[in-house]
């Protein structure tokens, strides 16, 4: 059993899933330290899970800034002493990254990627980077306003897609005005679309450390919500797909953990970079249930321990999601609201 | 023919298959599982369509054009 204290953030656990509580189940059974969730909102789900989590702690929104964000966890740290955070939004990596050293000076690790590859890999640059290597990508725009994607030579059908999160595949004009709006209210500008690729949808995750993968375990989505995230899925073991992962993480020189979203043209037998996140995905409990506990990996990597790369797992795994209703005493949202924290042990 | 054991794929007697490459699932109808087991076992297209006809009440032609019409999907599916 490990005895670090370990926090994680991204728990809100809705139709748009973040990877936090996936990461703490991989790690639940191995640890005796505290499991302690950072949450932005009172009602992000996970955090009422008492089973999962030790302690629960409210930070700010990364929009406040990285000073605000340092200021909460300089008074969490004087509750419940922190050694590794694992961030897992795509949002709040930049204000990590930022805060990274002088969180070391507060004994506090992580395992994450640069400012410049987060850079390299965001959606905005993403065709670039796949131009330039040899990735076949969906011809993609970055408009501000709507007349620029009638005057943009991508035709319907297409994915439009917010800055940090959300996608969704429209099939007329109409449906884009539509998708453009709620991406723009809720994740501002600007806004990326693609050209719709049809065919088949696959996910890796990997983790890189030193330019050596530490593992990575590929995915077929089977279903998928309607704001295109995975609801159930199986491994699988392409090795075209595990190759081409291997290469983009050459040539990205990445760090850290990653998610590749692919599509898989059936017809053409050819595969499209849609995405490359610089974070677990949120289906990770099913590369670890595979054989390939990853988050265990990041705070082992974190700490600068020993870990042997893995080099296999089990294909044909499948995961479903269901939702699940927990109730909880009043209490629990009380001591949120009134003190943003929630301590369960 | 001769590669469909190189493929990683799960098969069950009721008839479902799972190719773990791509990750795609098949539910085959009896007489494709049946034909798809002696494929397995490494029986060319002769001894297949013997097999069938000692084990179906059909047609020889029927099942020579069946058998090449399934081998066509199997390909196309890269399941062999």
């Amino acid at each position: 059993m490990l005895n670090y204290n370990i926090a994680v953030t991204g728990l809100n656990a809705t139709d748009n899933p973040a990877p936090g509580i996936p990461v703490i189940r991989s790690l639940r059974s191995l640890w005796s330290g505290k499991i302690i969730g950072l949450a932005y909102d009172a009602l992000d789900t996970g955090i009422y899970d008492n089973n999962l989590l030790d302690q629960v702690y409210l930070i700010p929104y990364p929009t406040d800034g990285e000073e605000s964000l340092l200021q909460r966890i300089k008074e969490i740290i004087k509750k419940t002493p922190i050694d590794v955070i694992i961030p897992t939004l795509d949002s709040e990596l930049l204000n990590f990254i930022h805060l990274q050293p002088e969180l070391e000076k507060l004994g506090i690790k992580m395992f994450l990627p640069t400012e410049t590859l987060l850079a390299l890999r965001s959606k905005i640059h993403l065709q670039e980077f796949c131009l330039k290597n040899g990735f076949n990508a969906p011809k993609t725009k970055i408009i501000n306003d709507l007349g620029e994607l009638k005057n943009s030579k991508l035709k319907i059908p297409l994915v439009i897609k917010g800055i940090f999160y959300e996608a969704y595949p429209v099939f007329s004009q109409e449906e884009a005005q539509v998708a453009f709006q709620k991406i723009k209210v809720k994740w501002g500008l600007p806004i990326i679309v693609q050209e719709y690729i049809l065919g088949e949808e696959y996910d890796v995750v990997a983790l890189v450390n030193n330019g050596e993968c530490m593992g990575k375990v590929a995915m077929r989505k089977l279903a998928l919500t309607e704001k295109g995230k995975a609801w159930a899925g199986i491994t699988v073991k392409d090795q075209n797909l595990l190759e081409l992962t291997e290469e983009v993480i050459k040539k990205l020189k990445w760090n850290g953990p990653m998610e590749l979203e692919v599509m898989k043209d059936t017809v053409k037998k050819k595969y499209y970079i849609l995405e490359i996140n610089p974070r677990t995905p949120s289906w990770i409990y099913l590369a670890t249930a595979a054989g390939q506990n990853l988050p265990l990996a990041i705070v082992k990597l974190a700490l600068n321990k020993a870990f042997f790369p893995y080099n296999d797992y089990q294909s044909g795994l499948t995961f479903v999601r269901h939702a699940v209703d927990l109730v909880c005493p009043i209490n629990y949202l009380e001591n949120l609201t009134t003190q943003g924290e929630l301590i369960f042990k | 023919m001769d590669n469909i054991n190189n493929k990683e794929i799960t098969f069950s007697e009721k008839g479902f298959l799972f190719d773990h490459n791509s990750g795609l699932t098949f539910t085959l109808n009896k007489t494709a599982s049946f034909i798809y087991s002696l494929l397995k076992q490494g029986k060319n297209k002769e001894e297949i369509v013997k097999e069938i006809l000692d084990n179906f009440d059909i047609d020889v032609i029927v099942v020579k054009r069946d058998l090449e019409d399934f081998i066509l999907q199997l390909k196309e599916f890269e399941l062999c």
